[in-house]
């Protein structure tokens, strides 16, 4: 009767557990010296007949696609890549005519993919660095109102915005004949957005001399203040010398004639613009949408990273006399961007993934090049191999991104 | 007697220290200092003037759901009018009317069959018989067929039915997968855990529109000759096997978060591997994972509409078709907005109800 009052027992009533119950009364006897071997090898019969079914399912597969393919008269073959595509796409970063090939037409929309992903990663931070910082303000109209975003921009769905933005943009603009024209002969209408461009004349080299010898001097000064602080205490200023040194540099080069830069004005043309730097408007469209989506998670990301920042850190910052603004740059960020940098990089990642929906509104990006080129050639299983090794390196290559910054970021031990 | 005076305020009649902790509060929360007062500012001026537009085009200036074609042309404001006159459309898509009843009503068993398994004490396997039994009837009566209803093509079954039936058993399928493929990426088993790892990454490297058009364009391939697989049924396939890597990550997490002294403890007590999983691990493990499933559901719901992109007609792609009438074709803000809605309140609807299973810890990102 003892047993019941055990403890122990309760463990009995589980289902499963009646066994050890049992086992409990008899006296102790050694295990039989063949159970771990059986043991091992019980581990071992399911596994093995897992991956075993796989490797069945995955051989099974491999036989009907050839089967399927040769019954179509086909094999598995890479070169038609080389054959003329013979379809056009919206818009290029390089030169593309309808005579190219496959695999430059890939590489058309590679380009464009990375084009969208790269403008957008940039959108999408700054709005998440403005949001993250609005939901964490002592404002409560500010903050509530951040909140509201993140909470909207998270409960609906990404090619919601995209199509409601794209149809908007399209219905809500001019037409070109009467464009909205901005200062600097900027034009917007339901063809897209043109903006004037600089175009340079002559010193293309002089100017990227300038711009190298200028970026490295920035950095040069920040790791010199910083010093300074370190040393004394003392904080100068970052961006406004920098600024000015950047701005006198290239007005000395301007006027000195060793590098000319002329300006490249839109112009309405018959029923086109020619001139400037023209984005369509499936782009616009596009990254707006996915950085005012991914602007919303990263915003979340960074709240969370700044309330994971000790306040202590914050008030002692404040005691010292820096002001919010410094506050919130020396000491808050950079203790919240080691914890911000892991998901930050899933929603980089996410963001590269999410321009895949471009498709729905007509901008060619990879995807959409790949459905067509599916299409016109049947070669799903080598177009869609490539289109996975594209994003598997993107990927790579992003984790590999946020582990360096991880490594940059990481708390250094005395 | 300073001390008296100071106090008088405090404990004056309640109207007048109601006045005085309202000021405080509005000093501390909106106009702390110039910069906070000047945001106030700023800020109330933009949403003032935001929600004085919304209110004249959406109520003021619009026409309601019982308004006309030529209302709507002559008002300057939002037409309801549209949603009324194309609800079937939007709801049902191109289903065909004399049988639009049963797309309603098997959207109404699987929305009846979601909220009994959200709800419901029917354990672990009254909710997979009920996925079965909701999933049979929910595609007889799309598909038609028995009992003299008349068969209705699957690129025929749009709009409402077509998400719910997608997303619900598509999600109700991977989690169970991912649970086994987290499981089997924890157990240590060197061949499945490899097996595992390389699933879950190269799946979730990968964009879903890209595996939708694998669904579309290689499972055909995969079958054995002869053999065709609808559409919809392949999409529904490839979904089950891309949440399910997302589902397994969460599980991951929640599998990692289990203290080792756990499995050991049961292990000790002589419980066989599959009892300890079943009866210490997964339920420990789901329980913290919930806030990650959660957003994975979500993320899925709403990622389900990306279904239209390759040709199947859920709720975005019949919306499109109503303003795609040339009647109606002003009003896609509306159709929009009206969808928007519908997904706002369905995610908001699932974390409310994951926020009162977890313990109340649902972090929002």
């Amino acid at each position: 009767m003892l047993s019941t009052q055990d403890p122990a027992s309760t463990v009995g009533t589980a289902p499963g557990g009646q066994a050890f119950a049992a086992g409990k009364l008899k006296p102790p006897s050694p295990p039989p010296p063949s159970a771990p071997l059986r043991k091992r090898l019980e581990g071992l019969v399911w596994p093995l007949v897992v991956l075993l079914g796989l490797f069945g399912a995955g051989v099974l597969g491999a036989r009907n696609v050839s089967a399927n393919l040769a019954a179509a008269g086909m094999e598995i073959d890479f070169s038609f890549l080389w054959q003329q595509a013979g379809f056009d796409v919206s818009e290029s970063l390089i030169g593309y005519s309808p005579r190219d090939t496959y695999a430059y037409v890939l590489l058309v929309g590679i380009l464009n993919t990375l084009a969208a992903a790269s403008v957008t990663l940039v959108l999408a931070s700054a709005i998440g660095l403005v949001v993250g910082i609005a939901m964490t303000s002592s404002n409560w109209l500010v903050r509530n109102l951040a909140r509201l975003y993140v909470e909207l921009l998270r409960n609906l769905p990404k090619l919601l915005i995209v199509i409601a933005l794209y149809v908007a943009l399209v219905r809500g603009l001019p037409h070109i004949k009467a464009a909205w024209t901005g200062p600097f002969g900027a034009m917007l209408s339901n063809r897209g957005l043109a903006l004037p461009a600089p175009v340079i004349g002559h010193g293309g080299l002089a100017l990227a001399l300038a711009t190298c010898l200028w970026l490295a001097g920035w950095v040069f000064w920040a790791r010199a203040v910083n010093r300074h602080q370190d040393a004394t205490g003392q904080r100068r200023a970052v961006a406004l010398p920098v600024l000015l040194a950047g701005f006198t540099l290239y007005a000395g080069l301007a006027l000195s004639g060793l590098v000319e830069i002329g300006w490249s004005v839109p112009k309405l043309t018959g029923f086109n613009v020619s001139g400037g730097i023209g984005l369509s408007l499936q782009f616009a469209a596009l990254v707006l949408a996915l950085s005012v989506y991914h602007g919303g998670q990263i915003g979340a990301i960074v709240e969370g990273g700044i309330l994971a920042t000790s306040r202590g850190q914050h008030e002692a910052a404040l005691a010292l006399g820096l002001s919010r603004l410094r506050t919130m740059r020396l000491i808050v960020l950079p203790q919240a961007l080691r914890i911000i940098t892991p998901p930050l990089g899933n929603q980089y990642s996410n963001l590269l993934k999410n321009t895949s929906i471009a498709l729905a509104i007509g901008y060619s990006d990879l995807l959409s090049v790949v459905s067509t080129s599916v299409n016109q050639t049947f070669r799903p299983i080598e177009l869609m191999t490539l289109v996975a090794l594209f994003f598997l390196i993107a990927n790579l290559m992003i984790s590999a991104g946020v582990n360096w910054c991880n490594h940059v970021f990481r708390i250094r031990g005395r | 007697m300073s001390a008296l005076a100071e106090t008088v305020p405090v404990a004056g009649p309640p109207q007048s220290r109601r006045l005085v902790m309202a000021v405080r509060w509005l000093r501390s929360n909106l106009f702390s200092s110039w910069w906070n007062t000047l945001l106030t500012g700023l800020v109330l001026y933009g949403v003032v003037a935001f929600v004085a537009k919304a209110l004249s085009w959406g109520v003021v200036d619009a026409v309601p759901f019982s308004g006309s074609r030529t209302e709507c042309a002559a008002a300057s404001g939002a037409c309801w009018a549209f949603l009324r006159e194309k609800v079937h459309l939007v709801l049902t898509g191109t289903y065909p009317e004399p049988e639009r009843w049963r797309a309603y009503l098997a959207s109404a068993v699987m929305i009846a069959a979601i909220l009994a398994f959200a709800k419901a004490p029917i354990g672990v396997a009254g909710r997979a018989v009920l996925v079965l039994v909701s999933g049979a009837c929910a595609y007889l009566l799309l598909r038609g067929g028995v009992v003299g209803l008349p068969v209705v093509e699957s690129h025929r079954w749009n709009g409402l039915p077509l998400i719910l039936f997608l997303s619900a058993f598509s999600m109700a399928a991977a989690f169970p997968l991912g649970v086994v493929l987290a499981l089997a990426r924890w157990s240590g088993q060197r061949g499945l855990s490899l097996f595992a790892v390389g699933y879950i990454e190269a799946v979730r490297a990968i964009p879903m529109v890209a595996v939708l058009f694998a669904g579309i364009f290689i499972l055909p391939l995969l079958l054995s000759r002869g053999a065709a697989i609808e559409p919809v049924a392949a999409i529904l396939i490839v979904l089950t096997l891309f949440y399910a890597a997302y589902f397994a990550e969460d599980v991951r997490a929640g599998l990692q978060s289990l203290p080792k002294g756990q499995t050991e403890a049961a292990a000790s007590l002589g419980l066989s591997s599959v009892q300890r999983i079943r009866l210490i691990v997964l339920p420990q493990a789901l329980r913290t994972a919930i806030p990650g499933i959660t957003n994975s559901i979500i993320g899925s719901f709403k990622d389900t509409s990306l279904v239209a992109i390759v040709g199947m007609h859920d709720l975005l792609s019949t919306a499109r078709m109503a303003y795609a009438d040339p009647q109606w074709q002003a009003y896609s803000l509306e159709a929009n907005l009206a969808i928007g809605l519908f997904y706002f309140i369905c995610c908001w609807l699932i974390s409310e109800r994951a926020r009162r299973l977890g313990h109340g810890a649902v972090t929002a990102h």
